[in-house]
């Protein structure tokens, strides 16, 4: 859809420049009464005028953005738009990056600008280069610039125009091994479970009792013991992961790191056909309920590009949280700073109720300034000493906490949790 | 560096043209008047031209330019009472510099 780009006229330096040397030749020529003088500057005059009769028609511009698809972070962005103009005019126009994007710079510093010739009517596409730089939906850009006729006495100067969101996604690893859930759903899925039922894993030969079907029963086991045997196996199930997203605060740039997480973590489940859903718990309750499928993952990336820390002074807690954002048996992967003794307190609250909760602590000690002074280091052990205790208070409660700095690769805090998962399993109940 | 490149281009054709006032006499004078007229507003194109800036636009300059210096050469050959041309070049020149500060302050003109 085109829209009308508003413009403003205003006199240039070139008109003003000529109009100061016309007065001065001609003030030169009657004085001295030299007509040479009044010659050597008269064409500047005359051209001014004609440059300022066919400036003072108005120019209008018509923008159409053109959307680009997502692109992770790091990658090559390509703003593009049409535009036409109502007469044939010259523009020079350059592009304010949005938050999180980067264009390309001349030696200053200033973005580069884009020249092109419009011909009256005539639809042209101009492309600005930029580069993603941090995971979001910014807006491509403000687009400003001058338009200028062949005379370039007045130009007109382009209100700055937004152009469309570009979608950022957030840069994910590939995670070789995930965190198993304790407890799997009653769907079909790719994950073997523990008890017996239909399914393609063996689990065991047994004798044959009452009530077992028929075509379970292993006829050459039967044959060789001579009484009935049947087979068990193992079913294949899935499991629902909950991705909780601390969005209480965001220090130095552990919101950023905890985005980028979510959508590792989040693409990994779903490659395996878990369940995954989001909750962002914060000043803003934000969610979106378990389901399988590759929509899913944009549906997640969606919630996770419009999350951002809100301070909020609101006594929040688990009980907020809609039942179908969070389903009995689920796996709770929490992803959180462990600052906000909010965020905290519905961390307990989620073992409290039986959930299987691991959380990556996202630490913000590498955002923190060097204590300096005796007073100073005093009060950082102190908080190292507190947070041990958070971290304690919740490993009592039965939940594994691992902590990652974020520069680190995600699979090493993701490995970690899963061997302490491991060791811990069974000892430490709800 | 485009600003210094025309400032020094229009010292040398102030310079030349004083050098011909002073070496050249008689059918000389207008014939370098001519040139020089043309000449300032080609350097004035170079200085200012944006994405117009062409060979040919600025041959056309060069001839409209020398053009507009022969009217005014022969118009100023013709015989007019001195004081009819002093009081209307004079108006010229205060209306256009009073428009010009005009609009230097408003900073805008049209829409």
């Amino acid at each position: 859809m085109a829209e009308r780009v508003v413009t403003h006229a205003r006199v240039t330096t070139k008109l003003r420049t000529y109009l100061v040397l016309a007065v001065m030749g001609a003030f030169l020529g009657l004085t001295f009464g030299r007509p040479a003088f009044i010659a050597v500057t008269a064409p500047l005059a005359v051209y001014a005028a004609l440059g300022v009769l066919a400036g003072r028609r108005v120019a209008e511009l018509w923008a159409q953005p053109i959307a680009h698809p997502p692109v992770r972070e790091g990658a090559p962005v390509e703003a593009r738009l049409r535009i036409a103009a109502s007469v044939t005019i010259g523009a020079q126009l350059q592009l304010t990056p949005g938050r999180g994007l980067r264009a390309r710079t001349d030696r200053r510093g200033r973005p580069l600008r884009v020249t092109a010739q419009l011909r009256a009517g005539e639809w042209q596409e101009l492309a600005f280069e930029l580069t993603a730089q941090r995971w979001g939906a910014p807006r491509a850009g403000s687009l400003t610039g001058v338009l200028r006729d062949r005379f370039g006495m007045i130009e007109h100067e382009l209100v700055a125009t937004a152009l469309p969101a570009v979608r950022v996604l957030p840069e994910a690893e590939t995670l070789r091994r995930l965190l198993d859930p304790h407890e799997l759903q009653a769907t079909v899925g790719s994950r073997v479970a523990r008890e017996r039922g239909e399914g393609i894993e063996l689990a065991e030969v047994r004798a044959f009792h009452p009530g077992d079907a028929v075509r379970r029963i292993n006829w050459q086991v039967s044959a060789r013991r001579g009484t009935l045997h049947v087979t068990d196996r193992h079913p294949e199930r899935n499991a629902d992961v909950i991705l909780f997203l601390d969005t209480f605060s965001d220090i130095g740039g552990t919101l950023g790191f905890a985005v980028r997480a979510a959508a590792t973590l989040a693409a990994g489940y779903l490659e395996r056909r878990d369940r995954v859903g989001v909750i962002g718990f914060g000043g803003v309750l934000a969610g979106v309920g378990p389901r399988l499928g590759t929509r899913q993952l944009y549906r997640i990336v969606d919630t996770l590009l419009a999350s951002s820390a809100e301070a909020s002074y609101a006594n929040k807690d688990v009980r907020l949280v809609p039942r179908r954002l969070l389903p009995p048996k689920a796996l709770v992967v929490a992803l959180s700073p462990l600052v906000d003794e909010r965020s905290i307190t519905a961390l307990l609250d989620l073992r409290r109720r039986g959930h299987d909760l691991a959380i990556v602590e996202l630490s913000p000690e590498p955002f923190l300034p060097p204590p300096s002074g005796a007073e100073q280091q005093l009060a950082r052990r102190l908080w190292h000493v507190r947070r041990e205790a958070v971290r304690g208070r919740l490993r009592a409660r039965g939940a594994t906490v691992q902590t990652w700095d974020g520069a680190a690769p995600l699979q090493l805090p993701v490995g970690a949790l899963a061997q302490l998962r491991t060791r811990t399993r069974g000892r430490v109940g709800a | 560096m485009r600003r210094t490149l025309a400032a020094v281009m229009l010292g040398l054709l102030v310079a030349a043209y004083a050098v011909t006032l002073h070496l050249f006499t008689g059918a000389a004078r207008p014939v370098s008047a001519v040139v020089l007229g043309a000449g300032l507003l080609v350097v004035g194109e170079l200085a200012f031209g944006g994405p117009w800036r062409s060979p040919a636009w600025l041959g056309l300059c060069a001839l409209g330019g020398a053009a507009v210096a022969v009217v005014v050469q022969l118009a100023g050959a013709v015989d007019v009472p001195r004081s009819v041309a002093i009081t209307v070049a004079g108006c010229a020149a205060v209306l256009a510099a009073v428009w010009l500060l005009v609009s230097v302050a408003r900073r805008d003109v049209g829409s």
